[in-house]
């Protein structure tokens, strides 16, 4: 089974990651985490964040490796461009059985609603996609 | 951890069905098969249920019953492999997607696995209102299933 996580630099990644560690996975499980990087038009500022969004993902696929002693294929990329059409695409390309994302990224949440980027990949994808829950309604509400 | 299945009797409920039999799952998961029969009066006569020809009425329980039998019978696939005490099943009568967030709230749900479009879907290509819905409202993570055949019949 070919598994697409799809993460962002916030810290929200890191539910993402606790909700696939907590499973049990068949060893032939693969693994590919991607992280999308909008772009901003300047090239050194993209370059910039391209850096800093790998080191992050860097840092969050060696503890996944770690967590997930008994799969053996984890890797991971960074890309830059529309998040949505991006995750649709690597999914197709890579030949995904399930996408999993969050809700909702770092850019405003709405309570009752998953976000856009989440919304799109479930229309488009060719597989199927779990929507990670990020944001407890009632405590947003609440807040 | 608690893994629920909201079903109806489309195709696509039948494969998220399916994979989740494929899958691999921790060693004390509960699953739950869950179903939301929405009455007649809702779908077809809307505007007013009072106005419901008596003859819709029987209509309605014999789709209550094959509705009934289709669950028993994933019940059933479920317990083949997952052993009959981690299986249990509920069926409820009105709206679809508040049903099943009510259900999934009450018993604690940690996923709940949906197909992509229900019966009531018009085309592949669109993701049903009640799967968005769900995907929505939920306090819990979501996997909306989709086969594989959409895709890879466009290339053949």
């Amino acid at each position: 089974m070919k598994i697409l996580i799809a993460l962002d630099s916030s810290s929200y990644a890191c539910e993402i990651l606790k909700n696939i560690t907590q499973r049990s996975w068949s060893e032939d499980t693969q693994f590919r985490v991607i992280t999308v990087v909008r772009p901003t038009g300047n090239y050194e500022t993209d370059l910039e964040l391209g850096h800093q969004a790998k080191t992050i993902l860097d840092d969050r696929v060696a503890r996944l490796k770690e967590r997930l002693k008994g799969v053996q294929e984890i890797d991971s990329e960074i890309f830059t461009g529309d998040a949505r059409a991006t995750i649709v695409q690597e999914a197709r390309r890579w030949k995904a059985d399930l996408i999993v994302l969050g809700s909702h990224g770092d850019t405003g949440v709405r309570p009752e609603t998953i976000g856009s980027v989440a919304s799109g990949v479930v229309h488009d994808a060719p597989c199927s996609v779990e929507v990670v829950k990020l944001v407890n309604v009632e405590q947003l509400q609440t807040a | 951890m608690k893994v629920m299945l909201a079903v109806d009797q489309s195709d696509c409920s039948n494969m998220a069905v399916e994979s989740v039999l494929k899958r691999k799952w921790p060693q004390d998961t509960k699953f739950e098969v869950m179903s939301v029969f929405e009455p007649l009066a809702m779908t077809c006569v809307g505007w007013n249920a009072a106005y419901m020809p008596v003859t819709m009425i029987d209509t309605e329980q014999e789709l209550l019953k094959l509705r009934k039998e289709f669950v028993h019978e994933k019940v059933q696939e479920l317990e083949k492999v997952f052993g009959k005490e981690n299986v249990t099943c509920c069926i409820r009568e009105g709206a679809v997607w508040p049903g099943i967030i009510e259900r999934a709230n009450e018993w604690g749900a940690d996923l709940i696995v949906v197909g992509s479009h229900g019966r009531s879907g018009i085309s592949k290509f669109f993701l049903g209102s009640t799967a968005e819905a769900i995907a929505g409202h939920a306090g819990c993570s979501v996997e909306i299933v989709k086969g594989h055949q959409p895709f890879e019949s466009s290339i053949a």
